[in-house]
């Protein structure tokens, strides 16, 4: 009866950190995309996430939209990456029981997907299959590499498809 | 019939091409969804002008294309659709 709970959630800042080619990505997400949650942290992702849901329906996916690379990820001015995970762990955890069963999370940020160990920290704390890209993002959301996914339980499946 | 839907299609394309810029200047300044309606309408104003522009372009360039200062506009109009696509695939996260 109803469509898939999807939240998009996006830093929409104008980040000149990103170099000129990824200073307005965020922007460009941002204006391409109808009620989107806005970050500039972990802290301000986990909490407006929460109040996007409120007592409603849970996230079947949550789209996640800022930089990356192979080290790690960008969520609003927090850097994460495998060695400081455990330091966002407890309050990224917090959004583990506002997903569906079966639910995902998709990170657009770039060249995630080669970074199986990161996503698989996340789909542990998050018990959902985690996705991301092994290539550039671009403003049209296409990934110049593939998708790959990453289960709880750490198995790594190779191009798969958008998550949708 | 033709010259005048070429005529609409001229127009809808200036003032799609107008009403994107001034939609994305907006969102910029406050943010795309600092209020629902703005959010809404830039992105109608987003798919509008990434979709249809270059059809009203070649629309109103088939329906009357002996004006060069016509001409001229339209392929402004193309050019800055072709800018916005080029930029959206080069921009990356």
């Amino acid at each position: 009866m109803f469509g898939k709970k999807v939240v998009n959630v996006v830093d929409d800042r104008v980040d000149w950190s990103a170099g000129a080619r990824g200073a307005l990505w965020g922007p460009i997400i941002a204006i391409s995309t109808v009620g989107e949650v806005n970050m500039t942290s972990v802290n301000t992702m986990v909490d407006n996430v929460k109040a996007e849901i409120g007592t409603g329906r849970k996230m079947d996916i949550l789209r996640v939209a800022d930089h990356g690379n192979r080290d790690g990820l960008e969520l609003g001015d927090d850097w994460i990456t495998p060695v400081n995970f455990a330091t966002y762990a407890p309050k990224l955890g917090e959004l583990r029981n506002y997903f569906n069963n079966n639910g995902v999370a998709h990170f657009l940020n770039c060249l995630v997907g080669n970074n199986t160990g990161l996503l698989h920290q996340f789909a542990v704390t998050w018990n959902v299959t985690v996705y991301g890209g092994t290539g550039l993002t671009n403003g049209f959301r296409v990934n110049g590499g593939e998708w790959v996914s990453v289960t709880p339980g750490g198995t790594i499946t190779r191009n798969v498809s958008w998550p949708d | 019939m033709l010259k005048k839907l070429g005529h609409w299609a001229f127009l809808a394309s200036l003032g799609l091409t107008l009403l994107f810029g001034i939609g994305v200047g907006l969102s910029l300044l406050v943010g795309s969804n600092a209020h629902p309606v703005l959010d809404v309408v830039v992105f109608a104003l987003t798919l509008g002008f990434v979709y249809l522009q270059p059809l009203l372009v070649a629309l109103a360039l088939v329906a009357d294309h002996t004006r060069p200062s016509k001409v001229v506009v339209c392929g402004l109009l193309f050019g800055s659709w072709l800018l916005v696509i080029a930029a959206g695939w080069w921009i990356t996260g």
